[in-house]
């Protein structure tokens, strides 16, 4: 069985290819998102998920959320005493989901399709494939997301249809694509982004905003800057949330017993995210430039990704198009089904017979090359590109290199990702070395041989033409330095952790709510919640069921109330 | 791949419809695995791309006469007019009607300019000048008032009228004007913001070819439109597009003057020194080191050469002069100094595509009085074969395109030009040419076709074809000046004697463009007109040893044939060994 599985910055999904219908799977908490954050108790109990997100309030210290924007990246967040890498976070995302997927199939997955940005690089595509290794999982396959949503709202029918354009913006990334679906084909033409733009840097934008406003003696100075931040970046995301229905939203931290707000209306937020939103424009326009398709060309704009429920994000599709996008997928769910299709073509469904996805390399991919200047002079660092973005893909290109010394003996090429002319501006993906004969400046040379598969995997040839030695290197990345031993070892490390029993799950998430909900309140109130929340706690060590689903009852009804806000 | 050989490939006939494309396409796909064989994938990919294109194509409604078409400004061309478009003459520029029309598809001037000058600071092509002036509709006139930047009624047209300069003899703006430009800028900026995908890159090219026309005078609205558009954003991307690479240097060089002007810079003081007026004295010497003085003016002329606009002329020779009397090499000072009168600008633009252009209408476009095309006998296909016409025909390709070239191959690689080669080698037999005068013929033919597409083509095919025109003019100018302006005006070229090594060279990339389908019906150029950095004028000085005004006429087509045929091939020399780039790809295009 292969599952499939959205990854996202702020909220996770899985799903699976089951009576001939993409289907998300239930977490234990009866819901479809869990939330991709992970926290980890004093004693050393790890949290995933909904209840993970409510100790970012109390235990900031020891919570981590968003980590998918390091992923591929040497940094580590330290939860507790621990320093985590973001890959063992995503790992620890990736089990929770699987757990959950055990319970609703009667078996574990072994084997998934786990869905990337588009615009996410080869170093974070990697850092993922490891994570989905380090659950236990066979990655079978990266899909990008627009493609996976492109598939769930192409096969909403069995029709042909004009060109559509899937925006996908998450909670931290960006990303367009053009897709044509024919004959049972769905095609990707182009694909653009940003990986570093999404609904957190809203939530940046309006808390520097406010900050201001609702501390003007800089009390919040005084935090420790952790908790600071995990404060505004809660109080921005409330009052975002609250922004999508309503013209105006509170904008509120709790500092020791005061409780401070300011005001903020739609007008205010949509200009300090003035400049995100302009950033939303380059990625579509180069997309469409890519495949030389006009706007008036595209038939749906399809909306992805929880960010793009914002009114304001709305409003500038709608002027970026001169027409109102189309929602007919669900926007957080999307991603998650497309997945589950992708899964049920690889483990060739019959009901998917005449279905195919055929996808682009969204980035460009050379090697670093040496060119002569004007004076003679020798140049180093100059980008030679030898896929081109938006090449389709699988492909396999060929280019050639001279030496550039007299008795050069051997060649170096270096090999990156991107878009710049210079090297130093794109990202470095590895090295192959090959021996050359000696001869004179240019008369020695190599076949570079770039093969990019379905998964985005890249593999590079060298071929020396005088000796026809040849040197392979799959550009593996991080993954490959660390031997099967190794990653076993973490693989248990991982499993070794401690959780709370599944069925505890429920009353692990609510207890977590209203430790967060207590931080929300001060005075009488603040109090209140407290006896409330001992009252759950002694109801807890009764070990009576009954007695307990009583008091789950009762709390989520005080909590209710007390918010007078579901979207707390 | 040809559209036949890409329908064979999808297992279709000719005349297939989109349609049947998709589908056969759709079935050959599913039924391999891509993963397996990438390369089988990439050749379905092409074959499918090649023939919806035609398809497209013969679905669309014939194309019109190429002339008719040059006719219409491409503006108007390229967007019909629009419901609100406001009065355009409104916005007539009293300049406007003196400003040369030359816009890319019109018959040339009774005199042919090889290398026509314009006027300092006068816009790249000036078909592009009369857009911004005429400027299009980007501004509604029925503008909604704006409590923010107030009630402009036409901001583009506004602001195209006050940035233009054609006699550069306005200078930066006043504070006045200053303070208008913004507003208009703001406006435009605000329209863009809230402006659909299309008419947002609209206003963004328009602004982008403004600032670029106008500059220097539209220096202080670079800043806040480079900000608008995020065109830094672009910076030393391989796709940036040349008009913002060419704005991205400006801001760079706007930066640069910024840190400069500060205190703690450490080349402060020489900025100080050099932008005093007058000529430096023995106290300013002492004050100043030399090699700080030395260290800027390099640099400035290296990256920002527009900032050499600050230094008085006077002020740099005075240092130059300085420096000769010490017996110091600084002869660079000396082109730059004086080359430095071409303009007071960064460089000079030039519109070189002239001859090209000629070429163009004689090559293709209906000559008014050449006979009509069916006077050149029944097509290819239909011609009763005549056993010395073979025979001919066979010589001249392999003479054209080297030996083991079929018309068969040609037909198959690019069917326009076997079969105007084939009405090429009848005309010329039907004039009562020899054999050897038919090759000559249909060599000449086959050159300028070669030229003209190897002008569109990118990167390697584009340098061959330059450095072969070049190599040609060398040929020539050891046969006399007449014949190498003649060459420089690719006309009556059969006198040419072409080395054999260069023969072989023509031949190699004939076949070459025929083999990559390069050797299309010849398109007008796709670039008319270049600027000419002030470094290449430098080197061609030295390199000629010409004085600065004769290398100068020479560019403006006035002086000695000799000169001109000098000047020229220095000119094209340097520009192969430039850094290409945009600009030396637009360089290379008209030269």
């Amino acid at each position: 069985m292969i599952v499939g599985i959205d990854l996202g910055t702020t909220n996770s999904a899985i799903s699976v290819w089951q009576d001939d219908a993409p289907q998300l799977i239930p977490n234990a908490l009866g819901e479809m998102l869990t939330p991709s954050a992970v926290s980890v108790g004093r004693d050393g109990t790890t949290y995933v998920g909904a209840a993970a997100l409510d100790r970012l309030a109390t235990q900031p210290e020891s919570t981590a959320t968003s980590f998918k924007r390091y992923m591929g990246t040497e940094r580590k967040l330290r939860l507790g005493k621990k320093d985590w890498r973001p890959e063992d976070l995503s790992a620890l995302v990736l089990r929770a989901l699987c757990d959950d997927a055990e319970a609703y199939l009667g078996s574990r997955p072994t084997e998934a399709v786990i869905t990337v940005p588009a615009y996410f690089n080869d170093r974070q595509r990697k850092a993922t494939r490891h994570a989905g290794e380090l659950a236990g999982l066979t990655v079978r396959r990266l899909i990008n997301e627009p493609t996976a949503a492109a598939l769930a709202f192409g096969l909403q029918d069995q029709e042909d249809r004009e060109p559509f354009l899937v925006f996908d913006l998450g909670g931290g990334t960006f990303d367009v694509s053009i897709v044509e679906k024919f004959e049972g084909v769905v095609e990707v033409r182009a694909s653009a982004g940003d990986n570093r733009l999404g609904g957190d840097d809203f939530n940046t934008a309006l808390a520097a905003r406010m900050r201001p406003l609702v501390d003007p003696e800089g009390r919040l100075e005084k935090l420790d800057a952790r908790q600071r931040e995990a404060m505004l970046h809660r109080a921005a995301e409330t009052a975002r949330r609250q922004l999508s229905v309503e013209d105006k939203a509170t904008f509120a931290v709790v500092i020791g017993e005061d409780r401070l707000t300011a005001e903020v209306s739609a007008d205010m937020f949509e200009a300090a995210c003035e400049d995100l939103l302009r950033r939303l424009r380059e990625p579509v326009a180069r997309a469409l430039r890519d495949c030389a398709f006009d706007v008036a060309e595209l038939g749906d704009i399809v909306l992805v990704g929880g960010s793009t429920r914002m009114p304001i994000v709305r409003k500038a599709i709608t002027r970026m198009f001169g027409r109102f996008p189309n929602s007919n997928v669900h926007p957080d769910h999307a991603v998650a089904l497309g997945a589950a299709i992708q899964a049920g073509l690889l483990s060739r469904d019959a009901a998917l017979d005449e279905i195919r996805i055929a996808d682009v390399c969204p980035f460009t991919l050379g090697v670093d090359s040496v060119e002569r200047d004007s004076r003679g002079g020798m140049q180093h660092g100059v980008f030679s590109p030898i896929i081109d973005r938006n090449t389709p893909v699988p492909v396999s290109r060929v280019s050639n290199y001279r030496t550039v010394q007299d008795n050069q003996k051997e060649i170096l090429f270096n090999i990156y990702q991107g878009e710049a002319r210079e090297v130093s501006g794109n990202i470095h993906l590895g090295a192959i070395k090959v021996p050359v004969p000696a001869r004179p400046a240019g008369e020695a040379g190599a076949d570079v041989r770039f093969s990019y598969d379905s998964s985005g995997l890249l593999e590079v040839d060298v071929t020396v033409h005088e000796t026809g030695v040849t040197r392979t290197l799959v550009i593996a990345g991080e993954a490959e330095t660390l031997t099967d031993r190794e990653v076993a070892a973490r693989r248990d490390a991982l499993a070794k952790l401690k959780f709370h029993p599944r069925e505890d799950a429920e009353n692990v998430a609510l207890m977590a709510r209203a430790e967060r909900i207590y931080e929300d309140f001060v005075g009488e109130e603040r109090r209140m919640i407290g006896q409330w929340i001992t009252d759950f706690a002694g109801a807890l060590d009764s070990q009576d069921p009954r007695r307990i689903a009583e008091a789950r009852g009762l709390l989520q009804q005080q909590l209710e109330a007390a918010s007078g806000n579901s979207l707390l | 791949m040809t559209p036949s050989a890409a329908l064979r490939h999808l297992g279709l006939r000719a005349g297939a419809d989109v349609p049947a494309i998709r589908k056969a396409y759709a079935a050959l796909y599913k039924a391999m695995d891509p993963d397996a064989d990438p390369e089988g994938y990439a050749r379905l990919r092409q074959a499918r791309d090649i023939a919806l294109r035609a398809a497209k194509v013969a679905a669309a409604p014939p194309p019109q006469q190429p002339v008719e078409a040059a006719d219409v400004p491409e503006e108007t061309a390229a967007h019909p007019a629009e419901p609100w478009l406001y009065g355009a003459p409104t916005l007539a520029h009293p300049q406007a009607a003196d400003l040369p029309l030359l816009n890319a598809g019109a018959v040339p001037h009774a005199e042919p300019a090889v290398l026509a000058p314009q006027p300092i600071h006068a816009p790249a092509t000036p078909a592009a000048a009369l857009r911004a002036i005429a400027g299009p509709p980007l501004i509604e006139s029925a503008q909604p008032l704006r409590a923010d930047v107030g009630y402009l009624a036409h901001p583009d047209g506004d602001l195209a009228r006050l940035l233009h300069d054609p006699e550069a003899e306005l200078g930066p703006l006043t504070d006045e004007q200053d303070a208008f430009a913004q507003r208009c800028l703001r406006v435009l900026l605000a329209e863009a913001a809230t402006a659909d995908l299309t008419r947002h890159a609209r206003i963004e090219e328009w602004l982008a070819d403004l600032l670029a026309e106008t500059w220097p005078r539209s220096a202080p609205l670079l800043r806040p439109s480079a900000e608008a558009f995020g065109w830094e954003n672009e910076r030393g991307q391989i796709t940036e597009r040349p008009s913002i690479a060419w704005l991205n240097a400006r801001l760079r060089g706007l930066r640069f003057q910024d840190k400069v002007t500060e205190p703690d810079h450490q080349l402060h003081k020489a900025w100080t020194e050099l932008t005093r007026p007058g000529s430096a004295t023995v106290i300013d010497r002492f004050r100043v080191k030399r090699a700080e003085i030395n260290q800027l003016l390099e640099g400035v002329r290296k990256h920002f050469p527009e900032l050499e606009n600050h230094f008085p002329r006077e002020r740099v020779v005075s240092w130059d002069d300085g420096a000769a009397a010490r017996g110091q090499g600084f002869g660079v000072f000396r082109i730059f100094g004086t080359g430095f009168t071409f303009n007071s600008g960064y460089a000079i633009s030039v519109v070189v595509g002239l001859q090209i252009l000629m070429a163009v209408l004689r090559g293709i476009a209906p000559d008014p009085v050449a006979p009509p095309a069916n006077v050149f006998g029944p097509p290819a296909a239909l011609a009763s074969p005549d056993p010395q016409f073979i025979t001919i025909r066979d010589r001249a390709l392999a003479e054209v395109f080297g030996q083991g070239t079929t018309i068969e191959r040609l037909r198959e690689q690019q069917a326009s030009l076997a079969s105007d080669f084939e009405d090429r080698i009848r005309a010329s037999r039907r004039e009562g040419r020899s054999e050897a005068g038919v090759m000559a013929d249909v060599l000449e033919y086959v050159r300028l076709r070669a030229q003209l597409d190897g002008r569109n083509a990118q990167g390697p095919i584009l340098r061959k074809t330059v450095a072969l025109r070049l190599a040609m003019l060398d040929a020539a100018s050891k046969q006399g000046p007449d014949l190498c302006m003649r060459v420089l005006k690719m006309e009556k070229m059969q006198d040419l004697v072409v080395p054999d090594e260069i023969r072989t060279r023509e031949r190699a990339l004939a076949a070459e463009m025929v083999e990559k389908g390069l050797l299309a019906a010849p398109k007008p150029p796709s670039v008319t007109s270049a600027r000419i950095p002030g470094a290449l004028i430098g080197k061609v000085i030295t390199v000629t040893g010409l004085p600065e005004k004769r290398v100068r006429d020479a560019i403006s087509n006035s002086g000695s044939p000799s000169d001109q045929c000098k000047v020229t091939r220095a000119l094209l020399r340097a520009a192969l060994d430039g850094q290409g780039g945009a600009e030396g790809t637009a360089l290379l295009r008209v030269l």
